[in-house]
């Protein structure tokens, strides 16, 4: 497993092409799961993770060591996925007949197995506001800390707790009551 | 089980197979290809930046020798004096070419 400190290092030496390769090998699975939790479809998580790329790449030069690599690959992600869901909720908007319903979105994709999801879970998911679905789905799937989601999203921590434990609560009463 | 691999199977998302390995290497090669093209727009922008300085080193030369060369002036000096002929002058050689041929 490559290191975040080899990162930093290939960064410090101007070698960015090994920089986004090592980068690629610690966190390339972390980060499509990431996307996919976020934009749902497959084909989409693909492209909004080429564009991370291509940010990364281009990023690297002015990384200002702030946060760890892991967290700045992240905030890129998750910037990438909120730009592409923007961009396709404006394109729905147009077009009248394709449904919005959470449901109807997640079994459009190809790539989602109806029989092994869990549908407690998805209803339960569907039933927070789109800040606690994202919030819940980084804390509880990616297990990122309340500090590493506050950089991300740039949502203050205080806030990004609340809505965690509000998001947890309604979670497990659903799934308690559906089982 | 990773736990990571429970999520997936509960939230149903799938991949094409090979997927995280296919993508990784495409990523990469795509990076590559962003490099290399980044190279190429370089160096046609050094090959521009270069058309463009040698035209104005050209430019401010010619406009330099222009400047300094009084040869041109000098020139232009003698010609307008060669026109410049005083009618004593004239007349002299008008007799010699003209009227005292004739006689």
């Amino acid at each position: 497993m490559v290191s975040e400190v080899h990162i930093v290092e290939c960064i410090k030496n101007k070698q960015f092409e090994l920089a986004v390769s090592a980068i690629s090998n610690a966190y390339h699975e972390m980060l499509y799961w990431h996307i996919r939790k976020l934009v749902k479809h497959h084909e989409s998580a693909n492209d909004a993770l080429q564009n991370t790329y291509i940010r990364i790449f281009k990023g690297l030069k002015n990384f200002k060591y702030k946060s760890s690599v892991k967290t700045w690959c992240y905030r890129i992600a998750y910037n990438e996925s909120i730009r592409l869901l923007d961009k396709n909720q404006k394109l729905r908007y147009n077009d009248r007949n394709e449904t919005n319903d959470y449901f109807a979105h997640l079994t459009a994709d190809p790539y989602f197995d109806l029989d092994t999801a869990s549908h407690a879970l998805h209803e339960s998911l569907s039933k927070l506001t789109e800040k606690q679905r994202r919030i819940f789905q980084m804390k509880y799937f990616d297990e990122l800390t309340f500090d590493e989601i506050s950089k991300i999203t740039s949502w203050n921590t205080n806030s990004i707790k609340t809505a965690y434990y509000a998001a947890k609560e309604k979670v497990t009463i659903h799934v308690i009551e559906a089982i | 089980m990773k736990k990571e691999h429970v999520h997936k199977e509960q939230l149903g998302y799938k991949t094409p197979k090979g997927y995280i390995e296919h993508s990784k290497n495409e990523m990469l090669i795509f990076i590559e290809g962003q490099t290399e093209m980044q190279k190429t727009v370089m160096s046609d922008r050094r090959k521009s930046l270069l058309a463009v300085a040698a035209t104005v080193i050209l430019a401010i030369g010619g406009f330099s020798i222009s400047l300094f060369d009084t040869s041109s002036d000098s020139f232009e000096q003698l010609t307008i004096e060669s026109l410049d002929v005083s009618e004593d002058e004239f007349d002299q050689w008008f007799d010699e070419n003209f009227v005292l041929n004739d006689v």
